[in-house]
């Protein structure tokens, strides 16, 4: 066992999933290449200098090992206790840096002081009270009837902000017919792949927030901007609509709560925002044809 | 034109050797183009198609974040794409982006795919063994 010091490895206070993704990934490395049995790793992890002794002496090489193996085929989380000796033994074989963990500040303090610098004052959450801790959905489905692109947005408020998770699904169906709603299998099957983007509303006024969001892997090049706006009705949310600047494979336009599957409403007409001069101005666009990147439509001022 | 925002020198010479490969190759840059953008679209009628015996374009990378197209389809957990990736004889699995991801990582990491993760983890420690590589230390150089 290495003796490098374990004081300066950055401990997550609360382990969060893109933690343990990041844990698992350098483990089952590290298990593959010294070619150790979940046992015998669990009785390495045992071995760091740096674990207190009162952990060592409470766990079990076995429950430990079989602890280890769920973790590593993502089927149970360990308890904290556990999971901090993990990032030590792997710190410890020097398999993570003592910033390994540390993946960006995942606070809303960014969020909100720019939100406080481009508009003059934080915004508020009650803009958009209806969509909170919803999910919405929009189905594009190929003329063959074969390929469905499922994007999914859904919203939560953390502190003053909004929370943006889009994630957009390939499915490609051997029937046209399947039903992937309702078949969960056909559904695995058919998925093709998986694009997340993560992100936050920087401003919400009336009926509308501005997102920006960042594709999670190759972030630097993906980063857009998207304006989402209610479809109320009744004052019932019964739409949302995403306008785009970065590569979508299909443009989205019309998203429905989630719960309300099958049902994907067109709408006549679309309103949207762009920032300008500094200020808000609201632009319209007549028709039902996609929209391009912002600032190449043909709009009219309302 | 927008000018390409590079991150030191090192991007703008790969971007520079990118281009002069661009301007001699155009006609296998273009298939090459052609392919990453199936690799994007899960398009794998299209590569059974017209892809078969790449050869070495398999293991080209995006000269701005060095992404092979088997670290896009790992990202995305695109199986399909990633076991045709894999059964390419000229597929380099140990290939590192810009931020010294090896493929496996972006499976476990970003598409959170563990039975892809593992199995790219069982193919770059064998191609690590033929050549003597140190996997661990690529792993932990990000």
């Amino acid at each position: 066992m290495s003796s490098s010091s374990a004081s300066d490895l950055y401990l997550p206070e609360v382990w969060e999933e893109s933690h343990l993704r990041v844990i698992r990934a350098r483990l089952i490395h590290f298990k593959q290449s010294k070619r150790l049995s979940w046992e015998s790793l669990a009785q390495r992890v045992l071995l760091v200098d740096s674990l207190p002794k009162s952990f060592v002496n409470n766990q079990s090489l076995r429950s430990l090992g079989e602890s280890l193996r769920r973790f590593g085929n993502a089927e149970q989380d360990p308890e904290e206790d556990r999971l901090n000796a993990i990032a030590l033994f792997l710190h410890d074989e020097r398999v993570i840096k003592a910033d390994t963990l540390k993946l960006g500040d995942t606070s809303t303090n960014a969020a909100a002081a720019f939100d406080e610098f481009a508009f003059g004052e934080a915004s508020t959450l009650d803009q958009m009270p209806k969509i909170m801790g919803e999910s919405f959905r929009s189905i594009e489905t190929a003329a063959d009837g074969n390929k469905e692109v499922h994007a999914t947005i859904s919203l939560s408020a953390k502190d003053r902000i909004i929370k943006v998770v889009l994630k957009e699904e390939t499915f490609v169906k051997p029937n046209p017919e399947i039903d992937l709603d309702a078949d969960e299998r056909a559904r695995r099957r058919s998925l093709k792949g998986v694009k997340t983007f993560h992100g936050w509303c920087a401003r919400t006024i009336h009926d509308q927030a501005v997102a920006f969001l960042k594709n999670d892997d190759y972030g630097d090049k993906a980063f857009g901007l998207v304006v989402l706006k209610q479809i109320t009705k009744m004052s019932r949310v019964t739409g949302l609509v995403i306008t785009s600047e970065f590569g979508f494979q299909q443009q989205k336009s019309d998203f429905v709560p989630y719960h309300e599957r099958g049902r994907t409403p067109r709408f006549s007409e679309v309103t949207f925002s762009v920032l300008g001069g500094g200020a808000w101005s609201s632009l319209r666009q007549d028709g039902n044809q996609a929209l391009g990147p912002l600032g190449n439509q043909k709009t009219e001022p309302t | 034109m927008a000018l390409p925002n590079y991150k030191g020198l090192d991007e703008y010479a790969r971007h520079l050797e990118f281009e002069r490969w661009f301007r001699e190759n155009a006609v296998q840059h273009e298939r090459w183009v052609h392919f990453m953008s199936c690799v994007r679209t899960y398009d794998i009628d299209q590569i059974h198609q017209r892809y078969e015996g790449l050869g070495e374009l398999v293991n080209l990378s995006d000269w701005h974040n060095q992404a092979t197209a088997l670290h896009y389809a790992a990202a995305d957990g695109a199986r399909e794409i990633v076991l045709w990736l894999c059964q390419q004889p000229e597929i380099d699995h140990l290939v590192q982006d810009r931020f010294g991801r090896l493929p496996s990582l972006l499976a476990y990491e970003v598409a959170g795919d563990t039975a892809i993760g593992r199995y790219l983890v069982v193919k770059e420690h064998k191609q690590a063994q033929i050549h003597g590589v140190d996997v661990l230390a690529l792993v932990s150089s990000d």
